[in-house]
């Protein structure tokens, strides 16, 4: 018997070892190793030191979707700027949802923000002009419910592509030729950074929307005067 | 029977949707008939609209700004923050300013008898956002921030340069911005007493601020030196 449990743990052993240099030489060809060779020359010889030094460990375009992302949060930032506006007004009133909505623009742009210092870590050269055509729609009239089902549309949209970027540079396309996007910081910093605030965002959101359904159901006749102390709970 | 209960139906569908209308997209303004104390006019209004979208090209441009100087072949982490704290400074004016017409009646114009919609024009931000790393922002050109290789400057010299650039043309247009919204047929006194004690007198000093970090790592970059310069004033930004 534990001669049995010996075996298993060597074939383990062994299976982690293949996996290892499977993951290396998969992933050595799109890591840019020119650093060290490089510096050599330049040193002997000034006028031919025309390289960077790349913090890449893979393909810089594993890292679009990544980017994209970051422009996007700065697009949404400003689309929820504009929407919190609206409740400030003294025609909504309403200085609850207008805080909720501000602190849903101040996250976006400060992720936004994160994102591109954290891109600029992986050696990614940052660029604007791949940022989202969709455009801001935040102009229109909405009302308080609307307005905080329209934020439960963004941040779900947002979780979902979080989720697939992050499937995109974790293991789980270790074996997927055609990814090599694996960089477990990158998923590591998606994790704590951006999907797990946003999975606390659409569930408070979520909860807000669904209050106010069932209270608008059951006594639809109040409802400004719950909206009212609606507001003055989410000023708290 | 079936049409009755199909009557039914309608009215209470009706029902529920004119207490929706009634209670979600109530027309406040109804409340104000007889009071006129939204007084701002339409061409300052319009032209505080235009000076909106300003800062945030602004903030954007120092977004952009902030990027480069992030990258790993650059690593200029002073001048990235000194940046990525512009850019937020600029969408925080560009707040104010919504702030300011919400406060005067003028963030929300009314659309038809029940709904209303935001006095900022569309604004396509993600064609700002993807315009961010152009030239020419404003009215002004500004340079590359790579420079040539035998130029003899560097790109924390030309990116406060830029800076500065862009300052003077908020400036500019915040100036522009008084003169429309002063005098007859109706003076705003008091936004233009805002505009000027508080968004002037920042730009006054933002300038100064910018010009002194000019004059200083330009005397270093002029002779020999011009990237140790870049580099030892980048450690003094952080």
């Amino acid at each position: 018997m534990k001669s049995v449990f010996v075996a298993l743990f060597f074939v383990g052993l062994a299976t982690a070892e293949f996996d290892n240099v499977n993951f290396i030489q998969r992933h050595k060809r799109d890591t840019p190793s020119t650093c060290e060779a490089n510096i050599g020359s330049c040193c002997k010889d000034e006028t031919n030191c025309e390289f960077d030094c790349s913090s890449l460990i893979i393909d810089g375009s594993s890292y679009n979707d990544f980017v994209k992302y970051s422009n996007d949060m700065i697009i949404r930032s400003f689309e929820y700027l504009f929407l919190s506006a609206q409740f400030g007004t003294h025609l909504k009133d309403r200085p609850g949802f207008e805080k909720i909505l501000h602190g849903l623009a101040d996250e976006a742009w400060n992720k936004g923000l994160d994102m591109i210092k954290e891109s600029s870590k992986r050696g990614v050269s940052h660029t604007f002009k791949v940022a989202n055509d969709e455009r801001v729609s935040a102009h229109g009239d909405y009302n308080e419910v609307e307005a905080l089902a329209k934020a439960v549309e963004i941040e779900k949209k947002l979780l979902v592509r979080a989720n697939d970027i992050h499937r995109h540079h974790s293991h789980a396309t270790l074996n997927d030729e055609k990814a090599k996007g694996y960089d477990a910081g990158i998923a590591h910093y998606l994790e704590e950074e951006i999907i797990e605030p946003k999975i606390d965002a659409v569930r408070n959101l979520v909860g807000h929307v669904n209050d106010l359904k069932n209270i608008f159901k059951k006594d639809s006749s109040i409802f400004p005067m719950s909206l009212y102390l609606f507001d003055q709970h989410l000023q708290k | 029977m079936n049409k009755f209960g199909l009557l039914v139906a309608v009215t209470a569908i009706c029902s529920l949707s004119s207490v929706l209308a009634e209670t979600c997209t109530r027309d406040a303004n109804s409340l104000f008939r007889g009071i006129d104390f939204v007084d701002m006019r339409d061409e300052c209004v319009t032209e505080t609209e235009e000076q909106i979208k300003k800062e945030i090209t602004a903030s954007l441009k120092y977004l952009s700004m902030a990027a480069y100087f992030a990258k790993d072949s650059v690593n200029r982490p002073g001048f990235a923050k000194l940046f990525f704290d512009s850019a937020s400074e600029e969408r925080e004016h560009a707040y104010k300013l919504i702030e300011y017409l919400s406060m005067r009646g003028r963030y929300l114009r009314q659309k038809d008898k029940n709904s209303w919609k935001s006095t900022i024009p569309n604004f396509d931000i993600s064609s700002l956002v993807k315009d961010s790393e152009n030239l020419n922002v404003m009215g002004v050109t500004l340079s590359d921030l790579t420079p040539a290789a035998d130029a003899k400057t560097t790109s924390g010299l030309i990116a406060l340069q830029n800076a500065l650039k862009l300052e003077t043309a908020v400036t500019k247009s915040i100036r522009n911005l008084v003169v429309k919204c002063e005098g007859e047929p109706f003076n705003h006194y008091h936004f233009v007493d805002y505009l000027t004690a508080e968004f002037l007198e920042e730009q006054y000093k933002g300038q100064r601020d910018l010009a002194g970090k000019i004059s200083t790592l330009g005397k270093m970059v002029q002779n020999q030196g011009a990237e140790l310069a870049d580099f030892l004033f980048d450690k003094q930004l952080l």
